[in-house]
């Protein structure tokens, strides 16, 4: 059988990556934040983002201010708060107990086909 | 129709309400360079109102001379760009820090005795939460 085609990484991993991206780079925009998310295969659109941040800013988990441009309009510039950094931690915590826990369970499943081709 | 969560009951806090939201999506898609322009479809996907309730919210906008419709389409008035850049910073600036997981301070249903029996109402039936 063909392997399954995918849309790219689950989109329950857009806050986690956003928090790490956040905690990489310090500031970004919201189209930065974007841009990254999709570059590490993460299947969502803008409005996701868009809807994700607005979400962790009211858990207070990021903050934003509008930066004034004199070459374009204003743009909103996001950052992580405090609790936004323990997100962060946790959530690198949390996506390397899953990993972890893949690896082992493919290997398991290898091992098991490799005993009974 | 699945108003978000956390806006308001009440139709004057309401209508704030989605004033806010959406003159907020608009300031934001056009400072990452998406231009100024938004219809109904764009509003339910980023703010998760249904189009044919956004559909009045901005044409209430229009009619406040926030925006200006072309057609299918509605755009920033010169109007809107300058009342809403100020009032992000001033008036907005309560407004537009929402609520919750569980009903809090910031709760909407704090702003009047409508406002809590209303919110009271809305938990009993569920429960309020975000998450992306």
């Amino acid at each position: 059988m063909a392997a399954e085609a995918t849309d790219g990484l689950p989109r329950r991993f857009l806050q986690p990556f956003l928090l790490l991206s956040l905690q990489r780079d310090g500031t970004s925009y919201g189209y930065e934040l974007y841009e990254t998310v999709k570059s590490l295969g993460l299947s969502v659109d803008l409005a996701a983002v868009y809807r994700c941040l607005r979400a962790m800013q009211q858990r207070d988990l990021v903050t934003s201010q509008w930066v004034s441009s004199l070459a374009g309009p204003d743009r909103r510039l996001y950052s992580l708060t405090s609790a936004g950094h323990d997100a962060a931690r946790a959530a690198a915590s949390e996506l390397a107990a899953a990993r972890d826990g893949l690896i082992a369970a493919l290997e398991h499943f290898e091992a098991q086909r490799g005993a009974h081709p | 129709m699945s108003l978000s969560a956390a806006s308001p009951k009440s139709d004057a806090l309401a209508a704030l309400y989605w004033r806010s939201e959406i003159l907020q999506v608009m300031y934001w898609l056009r400072g990452e360079g998406f231009g100024d322009v938004v219809d109904p479809g764009l509003i339910e996907r980023f703010l998760g109102v249904d189009a044919a309730i956004g559909m009045t919210y901005l044409d209430r906008l229009v009619e406040e001379g926030y925006l200006v419709r072309d057609g299918d389409w509605f755009v920033l008035s010169e109007f809107g760009l300058e009342r809403g850049a100020r009032e992000f910073g001033e008036a907005f600036a309560d407004l537009t820090k929402p609520s919750h997981g569980e009903c809090s301070d910031d709760c909407w249903c704090h702003a009047s005795v409508d406002e809590a029996e209303a919110c009271v109402a809305q938990r009993l039936g569920h429960s309020h939460g975000h998450g992306c």
